[in-house]
């Protein structure tokens, strides 16, 4: 299996591996056959605006929030001092944020990997190519245009206690099913509704990563003997490992913040911190209780993790995805 | 007809920072001539012409067209025109618009710039396409857009870079014919830039063959082909190549390491025999050679055996030679069809018969 | 699919109507609410699976009598801009990245790709600060360089400039588009193109702007397309930077406005039938666009010049 993963012809450059490596590591292309035109200042001109722009209002407030961090802002425009690790021993000593820290990773384990899951079981199904699967693909997208908190108004709603789907279950089981007072069904709420919101973009790519498998690939294997079945199991997963990789990576990154829409209008937070997740709390101290240095270290601190863990995952495709 | 257009280079180095690719080439490429770079991958030639159309630098030395000196021009004021080898034609525009698309640049009015467009479509036979796309064309009809829109400018200097490489071997002979005739009708200067030798030998006026940056040879295909300068020009251009031996001379004799006679040339020292395989010949005297291997390409066979020192060689012989057939045979080499090489630098030793 | 294997077959398809049933049903259910009446509702106890006749009468009530019609405007310009700014933007700076020879080339190109990896709303805190004051960066020039301390000791005047982007269209848009996908995006098309065409233009007389506008403009139209209804759609459902950015409810693009409809309600029973309503008109016209154009994005977002 691993010494002709492609046919020849398949172009070396649209190879999903190649691409997901030229976004990751651009260091491997920086030369490129198309590199041709000189000229300082036209140069200068077309990647100056994005420059400014990713300047200004990207690397400005990511450097920022660092060098806050380091100093106790007062709320009222008084001033600032310099407090050197202070904030960092606060915020790290602060059983509040350990308990954001834990929900939030609680959360980044169970919401993506749901979503992955019930995104390449679509895709799955999907690249069979039955009747009603255009249709099918058309709908599943959708999701993509009401996401965050205008779908969170919508759920609130279906997952209210006496309002909603479960008012008859309640009926019969007073009290089983309250978000409202019970922290894990606050969770849970949350969690399908992320799960609703991320499908459509994983969904994506990975009916794309599945519809360039090769065909040759699986006639192949149908010639080997392989039934569909296994040839799911053989082939397309272990092909689809970059894309697969590749949704991990932007799902992970993405439900760290995308939640916010969903918590904001679901659950606040609550009930009793239940679903106070990190992006959460950064927001209620920052905006709410106007801690300003908290709001800054707890950023810098998430800017981190989340840094280090793309890292690691980085580290980690060269394990996963196929040498040729 | 442009014919007075002829290319100077005097001293071209072309190095990329710490690597030079060219030390230094000089040559004169006639007016109105066909002239081919021909030469193994990497050995400067694209360089080379991509320097004369002004798409790279050269680190020194001038280039001359005509009586300007042109190094430091842009591209569109040498009154150069290029054929690619992949087209690079403009994917989303009708081939009328591809071909005319440098006058429409040169701000040339619509009626004149259709009246060209159509002009170069017919020199190429492409009249009647003018409306499609490339991506609805074959190769070879891609080719001759691509050649319409280098001639449609009516330029000094005609540059080919290796636009046969992408065509299949029928195609290819038939583009060699229609490139030929262009020539013989519009008579531009030309350079074609091809690591083909067919298509050099076929095509040329004269060959320039270059290797890591140094010509070899500059001169006619004929000449090229029987009076070979060095080593590297002998085993480069021929199909199968010339056969290589080395000998040493001891002023009357020359005898391989076996110490076989091959000749009587009046060389002392070690040398290299070059003689090509359609020179030798069977006869029933001579040098005798075993056969290891034979295939009959209809025309004619190509025989490799070997030389009482082991040396494989290769005999390529018309078709009806009835000695075909026999394992053992005794070779013939010809005094007049011996090429004599330096064995240190390579290049030919002249006046030895 | 090269054999009809009843099993799997029946799988796909059931897993199909279950996924598309899950999609659909929180709109659907969102529909049905929309259409009753607040009395209606509040009388049925909740959730009714059947179609009700205040569907017009709810819409009318969020048109004339919410602030969410005038957030739609604010949310469609917003998204204008979001998708105009990543998609102009980035088409220039990748233009040049691919076609221009620099050493640049890999630095600019890792600085537009390391903005992926930070989500905007991260940020929020000291984004909120920069826009709060754009000038700010000048500022600190001015102070580093000792040009302020120089003017303060010369005319008795400190420059400090302050220019607020807060509540502004540009300010809500501005952040919303740091992040580059697109240059990546627009990389790997770029690369998908024929090589020899900017050396062909060349040869033709066109410059790097020329070849450009003539070429590259034209070729790239899918791409184009399909990453600015993409970005536009990112742009309408962004909801934490508005959040903060956007104090009055006059500037707060739509979404914000709903969602502070939702929470400001106050009574045991909140008006629900509006508040579903409001979701559907939030959220019509990029549903729309998705689904009209899904075929255009879904080919763009392919990365394949098929």
């Amino acid at each position: 299996m691993q010494a002709l993963l492609y046919p020849k012809t398949y172009s070396f450059r649209r190879r999903p591996e190649n691409i997901l490596a030229a976004c990751l590591l651009p260091r491997r292309e920086s030369v490129v056959a198309q590199n041709f035109y000189k000229g300082r200042w036209s140069y200068t001109a077309f990647v100056a605006p994005i420059l400014l722009l990713i300047g200004m209002f990207f690397y400005i407030p990511v450097f920022l929030s660092f060098f806050w961090s380091f100093f106790l802002e007062r709320p009222f425009g008084g001033g600032s001092e310099f407090v050197g690790f202070q904030n960092y021993a606060r915020i790290l000593g602060d059983p509040e944020f350990w308990s954001a820290m834990r929900r939030t990773l609680l959360f980044m384990v169970i919401a993506p990997g749901l979503a992955i899951g019930v995104s390449l079981v679509l895709a799955l199904a999907v690249n069979r190519g039955l009747r009603g699967s255009h249709a099918a693909r058309n709908i599943i997208i959708w999701p993509k245009a009401v996401a965050g908190a205008s779908i969170g108004v919508v759920f609130v709603f279906i997952f209210d206690p006496f309002l909603g789907v479960f008012q008859s279950i309640n009926a019969i089981f007073p009290g089983l099913w309250n978000p409202r007072v019970d922290g894990t069904d606050a969770f849970i709420t949350i969690v399908i509704a992320q799960i609703w919101n991320g499908i459509p973009f994983n969904f994506i790519i990975l009916l794309s990563g599945l519809q360039t498998i090769p065909d040759t690939l699986t006639k192949a294997a149908a010639m080997d003997g392989a039934g569909p079945w296994r040839r799911i199991v053989d082939i397309e997963l272990p092909l689809l490992t970059p894309q697969l990789f590749l949704t991990f990576v932007l799902e992970f990154v993405g439900t760290i913040v995308e939640a916010f829409g969903l918590i904001d209008t679901m659950t606040q937070g609550g009930p009793g911190g239940a679903t106070n997740l990190l992006i959460y709390k950064i927001y209620s101290d920052g905006f709410k209780a106007y801690d300003l240095s908290g709001a800054a270290t707890q950023t810098a601190i998430l800017t981190i993790f989340v840094t280090v863990m793309v890292l690691l995952q980085f580290r980690l495709e060269k394990h996963v995805k196929y040498e040729r | 007809m442009m014919t007075d257009h002829a290319i100077s280079l005097a001293n071209i180095v072309k190095s990329y920072g710490a690597s030079t690719i060219i030390p230094g080439l000089t040559a004169e490429l006639g007016g109105g001539e066909f002239t081919v770079i021909l030469g193994p991958s990497g050995c400067g030639k694209s360089t080379l012409l991509n320097m004369i159309a002004g798409l790279e630098e050269v680190s020194g030395g001038t280039i001359r067209i005509g009586n300007a000196e042109v190094q430091d021009m842009a591209p569109k004021d040498r009154g150069c025109a290029m054929v690619f080898q992949n087209y690079a034609l403009y994917p989303h525009m009708s081939v009328a618009a591809n071909i005319g698309y440098s006058l429409k640049v040169a701000k040339v009015p619509k009626p004149e710039r259709d009246r060209r467009v159509a002009e170069a479509a017919d020199i190429v036979d492409l009249a009647g396409l003018l409306d499609r796309k490339p991506s609805q064309m074959s190769g070879g009809q891609r080719q001759r857009v691509a050649i319409a829109r280098a001639i449609v400018r009516e330029p000094k200097v005609l540059l080919f870079d290796e636009p046969l490489s992408n065509l299949d071997a029928k195609l290819r002979h038939g583009m060699r014919k229609e490139l030929s005739q262009l020539h013989d009708r519009i008579g531009t200067t030309s350079v074609f830039v091809t690591h083909d030798q067919v298509e050099a030998m076929t095509l040329a006026d004269k060959i320039l063959i270059l290797d890591k940056g140094q010509i070899e040879q500059f001169d006619t295909p004929n000449q090229i082909y029987n009076h070979p300068a060095s080593v590297f020009v002998a085993s480069f251009i021929g199909s199968p190549p010339m056969n290589l031996i080395e000998v040493t001379g001891d002023g009357q004799n020359l005898t391989d390491t076996a110490g076989t006679v091959l000749a009587s040339l009046l060389h002392t020292g070690p040398a290299t025999l070059g003689v090509r395989p359609e020179k030798l010949r069977f006869s029933d005297t001579g040098i005798p050679f075993e056969v290891t291997y034979r295939e009959d390409l209809g025309s004619h066979t190509i025989i490799l055996g070997t030389l009482p020192n082991g040396q494989e060689i290769n005999v390529a012989t018309p078709i009806g030679d009835s000695r075909v057939g026999a394992d053992r045979l005794m070779l013939q080499f010809n005094k007049e069809d011996l090429h004599l090489f330096d064995s240190t630098t390579g290049r030919r030793i002249e006046g030895q018969v | 699919m090269i054999e009809r294997s009843n099993s799997i077959q029946r799988v796909a398809a059931f897993v199909m109507v279950i996924g598309t049933i899950f999609i659909l049903a929180p709109l659907v259910i969102a529909f049905l609410t929309a259409s009753r009446s607040y009395e209606e509702f509040v009388q049925a106890g909740g959730i009714e699976f059947s179609v009700g006749s205040h569907f017009v009468a709810n819409i009318r009530e969020i048109l004339f009598e919410t602030e969410l019609p005038r957030q739609l405007i604010n949310s469609f310009v917003i998204s204008l801009l979001v998708a105009f700014i990543k998609c102009s933007f980035a088409f220039l700076a990748t233009f040049a990245l691919v076609f221009y020879q620099s050493r640049l080339n890999t630095l600019i190109f890792a600085l537009t790709i390391a903005t992926v990896m930070l989500p905007l709303e991260l940020i929020v805190i000291t984004t909120y600060q920069v826009v709060a004051n754009v000038a700010m960066p000048l500022n600190w020039l001015l102070s580093i360089l000792g040009i302020a301390n120089l003017s303060e000791w010369i005319f008795g005047w400190r420059p400090e400039f302050q220019l607020s982007l807060l509540d502004t269209y540009i300010g809500v848009a501005a952040p919303i588009a740091t992040s580059c996908t697109s240059v990546f995006i627009y990389r790997q098309f770029f690369l998908s193109l024929p090589q020899d065409l900017p050396k062909a233009a060349t040869m033709d007389g066109a410059g790097p702007i020329r070849f450009m506008i003539d070429i590259l403009l034209p070729l790239s139209w899918t791409p184009l397309v399909a990453t600015f209804m993409f970005w536009f759609i990112g742009g309408w459902t962004s909801y934490l930077w508005p959040l903060v950015a956007a104090s009055t409810p006059d500037a707060q693009p739509a979404i914000v406005g709903l969602a502070k409809m939702a929470n400001a309600d106050d009574e045991t029973i909140p008006n629900v039938p509006l508040l579903m309503a409001g979701a559907l008109f939030v959220s019509f016209i990029p549903v729309l666009l998705i689904a009209f154009m899904q075929r255009q994005i879904v080919q763009g977002l392919n990365l394949s010049e098929k």
